[in-house]
């Protein structure tokens, strides 16, 4: 990939998207560009779940964003909203496997959410992660069993903080292989 | 296992539900495909072998638990996890009775899903190893495995039944395939040596020095490659059994070592010079004449009188006709189990069929022909035409085919020779273990 666009939507906030796109630019080794772009988010809410379709939205910015942009960059979009694919309950992001788009969200990475305080060092430090772990994906990387990994699944935030912002050595080697 | 190894399949009318879920387990590196009802579940059930099913219990036509039903009349093994959009202690309940590891209801919890998925295939791992291990040991099980009520066989098991405690030499005989290891292992399992091991050499499968490492064991640096010390078969049936297998194709060598370590139950290891104790009995089978053997000077007269104290004569299966029938259920059953296929018996022009055979490879023959029968087999039953009796039963004899060309020439120089095994192996340049495995391998016999 020659550069990643970064879309904060919804009112993300902007000191995180900054503090995001600094890491990403150091996981990547590439350039990180923040783009500003329009779009009505209400079209991917569920009301009666309470959350935003998070399928819909990588569709939205596969058919109306990508193919504005070069093919060899990747998008990642960014959202303080709660995320869903249709069968499950949440998903802190999703990506296009082997593509070029990539949804992201801290809602559930805020730590007082779960009744603890405020900890913008450490939302940020899972972002990163979870942003690193969607883009792993864009470039066709599967879960990796190595807890380290930044691609190892997670669930849970603490299965989040358990594992690096890295990609192990194999993941290194097939991200490596891939571009 | 490999996670691309494991394949899911995902059984669900709604192409979103399909998608997300099979996204999510793609990401995980899973091997992963779908279906929109279960008509095609069926069918790629049939068609590729799948671990784990996820399967929606609301479908129109047949729905889940009906699905589920159907693939438990041909699948055993596949994982069954129900999806329901309302759970109630009713679907559950019925879904589990069914058969289903699990039911999980909409919207799932991702780390659920991953846990349930993760202890679903540990456990089908843990089943299968578990029964693996059962037919292992159910194989190695002794009297149990002699199938048959003919009394030919039954003269066979009583004879089994009056050696077995004792501590004598037995020597088995018949004709390849008749099943004279598990004659072995019923003999040892019913010794008091049954808590120590049975071991195994398979004496015409090697060469004459491979063969003495393989009994007595080497030290290291005894050979060019023998970096390790290694143990014997002798050495290691301390206490047990030492089944010596095609006795009969052992060199004049080995013979004299073999009968050295029978006699004192004392030994060295290949470049050693400890003498190693060993508390064995001795069971040996052939398929050879070794009274003739002993007459052409190629067998020593005293290492036979030596084996031959008490024999077991196993009748070849032409012999026994009336156990076919008994045989071929035992291993149907079998394979049935092994392969997780439904077959219940055999048509009556497929059991004609086997009872007319005249298995020259004799049961492991048959055991082989019911194997491949249950491969090809579709339906519930074996038919005449899924055995492959007309490819075993007779030899070709008159092709062009430079087996059979060479097949008429070692049966040519063995009758100029009087079936002197080692004149023959002399004038066709091949040494005698060659010659006997080419004799076993085309089914040649002697005839007047």
């Amino acid at each position: 990939m020659s550069a990643i666009h970064l879309l904060p939507l919804g009112g993300a906030r902007a000191e995180l998207a900054a503090a995001l796109a600094g890491g990403l630019a150091a996981a990547f080794g590439t350039a990180v560009e923040e783009r500003r772009w329009e779009v009505d988010l209400e079209s991917f809410f569920d009301a009666e779940r309470g959350q935003y379709n998070s399928t819909s939205i990588l569709v939205h910015l596969k058919r109306h964003y990508a193919p504005a942009a070069r093919a060899d960059v990747r998008v990642l979009a960014l959202l303080p909203f709660d995320l869903f694919i249709p069968i499950l309950t949440y998903v802190f992001g999703e990506a296009e496997v082997g593509g070029s788009v990539a949804v992201v969200s801290y809602c559930r990475l805020a730590p007082e959410r779960y009744g603890l305080p405020a900890d913008d060092a450490l939302l940020a430090e899972r972002l990163l992660k979870e942003a690193v772990h969607e883009l792993g994906h864009v470039a066709s990387l599967i879960h990796c069993a190595e807890q380290s990994c930044v691609m190892h699944a997670s669930s849970y935030v603490e299965d989040i903080d358990l594992k690096g912002p890295a990609f192990c050595s194999v993941c290194a080697a097939e991200l490596e292989h891939r571009s | 296992m490999n996670k691309g190894e494991i394949g899911i399949l995902v059984v669900d009318d709604e192409m979103i539900v399909r998608e997300s879920l099979s996204k999510w387990f793609r990401e995980d590196g899973f091997r992963v495909d779908s279906a929109e009802n279960a008509a095609v579940a069926l069918r790629k059930l049939q068609a590729a072998q799948w671990n784990l099913m996820l399967v929606d219990i609301k479908m129109p036509g047949m729905d889940g638990i009906e699905l589920l039903q159907r693939v438990r009349q041909t699948n055993r093994e596949v994982i069954v996890i129900i999806i329901t959009a309302f759970a109630t202690v009713d679907t559950a309940v019925k879904a589990l009775k069914e058969g289903a590891f699990d039911y999980i209801t909409k919207p799932i919890d991702p780390d659920y899903l991953d846990h349930m998925v993760d202890k679903a295939l540990q456990q089908q791992l843990l089943l299968r190893e578990n029964q693996k291990l059962k037919d292992t040991v159910s194989e190695l099980a002794g009297p149990g495995e002699i199938v048959g009520e003919s009394p030919e066989i039954r003269k066979v098991m009583d004879l089994v039944r009056t050696v077995a405690p004792t501590d004598t030499t037995v020597m088995i005989r018949g004709e390849s395939g008749t099943g004279k290891e598990l004659v072995a292992r019923a003999i040892h399992a019913g010794s008091p040596r049954k808590y120590f091991p049975i071991v195994t050499v398979n004496c015409g499968a090697m060469t004459e020095s491979l063969l003495e490492s393989e009994l007595f064991g080497h030290e290291r640096g005894a050979f060019t490659g023998a970096q390790y010390r290694r143990k014997g078969k002798v050495e290691l049936a301390d206490g047990g059994t030492l089944f010596l297998d095609e006795i009969g194709n052992i060199d004049m060598k080995t013979q004299m070592d073999l009968l050295r370590v029978i006699e004192t139950k004392q030994f060295t290891r290949v470049g050693g010079t400890e003498v190693i104790r060993s508390d064995f009995r001795v069971i040996c089978a052939t398929n050879r004449d070794l009274e003739a053997a002993v007459r052409e000077g190629t067998f020593r007269e005293d290492l036979y009188y030596r084996l031959n104290v008490f024999t077991v004569d196993l009748p070849p299966l032409r012999g026994r006709r009336g156990d076919i029938a008994k045989l071929a259920h035992h291993f149907l059953e079998k394979f049935s189990r092994q392969m997780n296929k439904r077959v219940s018996g055999f048509s009556p022009e497929a059991m004609l069929a086997l009872k007319a055979h005249d298995w020259p490879g004799n049961v492991r023959e048959l055991e082989n022909a019911i194997e491949r029968a249950m491969v090809v087999a579709e339906g519930e039953v074996i038919d005449k035409a899924h055995l492959p009796l007309h490819t075993v039963a007779t030899p070709v004899r008159d092709g062009k085919r430079l087996e059979d060309i060479e097949q008429r020439h070692i049966e040519q120089v063995l009758r100029e020779n009087g079936w002197n095994v080692s004149r023959s192996a002399a004038i066709l340049d091949i040494d005698r273990v060659t010659l006997y495995h080419k004799i076993e391998k085309f089914g040649l016999k002697r005839t007047q």
